[in-house]
């Protein structure tokens, strides 16, 4: 074993056997699991995007598949499958917008799965996830460009973001629209939920 | 095996190579892991031309189809292919291309970040706003941190100072230590719940 590491080893393995066994038991009523407010909120604002005629938005993080943050990335690819699967559900419309070229062939396939799992395979578009740049600034430019447009209803960004995210968060001021924010960020060290 | 299975038995394999490779000096391992990272620089780049292709699908449409404000999607293309022309003629670290990068890109990048301090103005006003016992104790926290990494704080007094310091060493770290311990913690669990198969949304042809 390279030297250093056998308390990391440990660790993985006894989380991962931790995990396991939760896993299975987690079917028994006897664990209760806190539900995420923010994560209730988006069956919500979905609806009023319906109602409104809008647009749902999407943004599973900034950062890639292959660095150290990939585990918060995938922690996005799956709330935005859930949140694609409701989507598809109302009727409503999704535009998901990428800024690493990585992430947006795996976005595509977990949205067309979403659609594809309800029997709603015709009304998914491959436009409907769009990348549009590599630059971190450009990229929270272009995204508040398309809130303020206005047709957007709610604005939904999980995964793992940086200074953009205050930009994209501080436009909704002006846009209206809804903002949930579930992000977790290593540097600073901060895990914040934000809802308006 | 089917296609589904195909799909998870590779990431299976892929990771625990690499695991196996972090944590362990054996040398195929090594070697596989090595070229698993090279091919994901390759699979990068093969993904960015598909990104290209789909933004230039995009902007292309909403020029065929006189879309609002479709000029944008004009400028868009004009500029990219100016760029790229330049980039494929003179290469990536010839002059021209360096001179359009110093001259446009970085300050262009550098105006939209100093814009920040503008936003932070404005979300600092909205959380210091006191409503509660929760803003009261950030807006007190605030201003002490503000008075004691300033030279007029220091003015005042050292003791803000030396509060900045408590605060910053001792409940800052702790609980970003905490909040970083559980997200490292959630990272494995998703991991382990990905190589189950439990979260399976982004593996191609998989349906909940």
């Amino acid at each position: 074993m390279k030297p250093g590491l056998a308390v990391d080893l440990f660790v993985l393995v006894a989380v991962s056997f931790i995990t396991i066994y939760f896993i299975a038991k987690s079917h028994d009523k006897k664990y209760y699991l806190r539900n995420i407010a923010g994560l209730e909120a988006i069956e919500e604002a979905v609806g009023r995007a319906t109602e409104m005629d809008k647009i749902v938005h999407f943004i599973p993080g900034i950062t890639g598949l292959n660095n150290s943050r990939s585990a918060v990335t995938f922690s996005g690819l799956e709330v935005l499958n859930y949140v694609s699967r409701t989507v598809a559900n109302y009727g409503a419309k999704l535009l998901v917008t990428i800024r690493n070229v990585m992430v947006l062939p795996v976005a595509q396939e977990v949205v067309r799965n979403a659609y594809s799992s309800i029997g709603k395979i015709n009304s998914f578009d491959y436009n409907s996830v769009q990348f549009l740049t590599d630059n971190q600034f450009a990229y929270a430019t272009a995204v508040r460009s398309i809130l303020q447009e206005g047709q957007v209803a709610a604005n939904i960004m999980v995964g793992s973001f940086f200074a953009e995210s205050l930009m994209i968060t501080e436009s909704r001021t002006s846009c209206r629209g809804d903002s949930d924010r579930w992000n977790y960020q290593r540097n600073p060290a901060s895990f914040f939920y934000y809802y308006l | 095996m089917n296609r589904n299975n195909l799909f998870l038995g590779i990431t299976v394999i892929i990771t625990l190579t690499t695991l196996v490779a972090g944590f362990f000096d054996l040398s195929i391992f090594n070697t596989i892991s090595a070229n698993l990272v090279n091919w994901s620089v390759v699979i990068g780049l093969v993904a960015l031309a598909t990104a290209i292709i789909s933004l230039m699908r995009m902007h292309v449409k909403r020029i065929m189809t006189r879309r609002r404000e479709w000029f944008y999607s004009l400028y868009f293309i004009v500029v990219f292919t100016a760029v790229c022309s330049i980039g494929l003629i003179y290469s990536s670290r010839g002059q021209p291309f360096m001179y359009v990068v110093n001259n446009i890109l970085v300050p262009l990048s550098t105006t939209i970040y100093s814009l920040l301090g503008l936003w932070m103005a404005t979300a600092a006003y909205r959380a210091f706003r006191v409503r509660s016992i929760d803003s009261t104790i950030l807006l007190v926290t605030g201003i002490i941190v503000l008075l004691g990494s300033t030279s007029f704080g220091a003015a005042i007094s050292p003791v803000f100072a030396r509060i900045t310091i408590f605060i910053r060493l001792i409940p800052t770290t702790a609980a970003s230590r905490g909040i970083l311990i559980s997200g490292g913690l959630g990272a494995i669990a998703l991991g382990i719940r990905i190589l189950l198969g439990v979260e399976r949304g982004h593996i191609p042809g998989q349906s909940k």
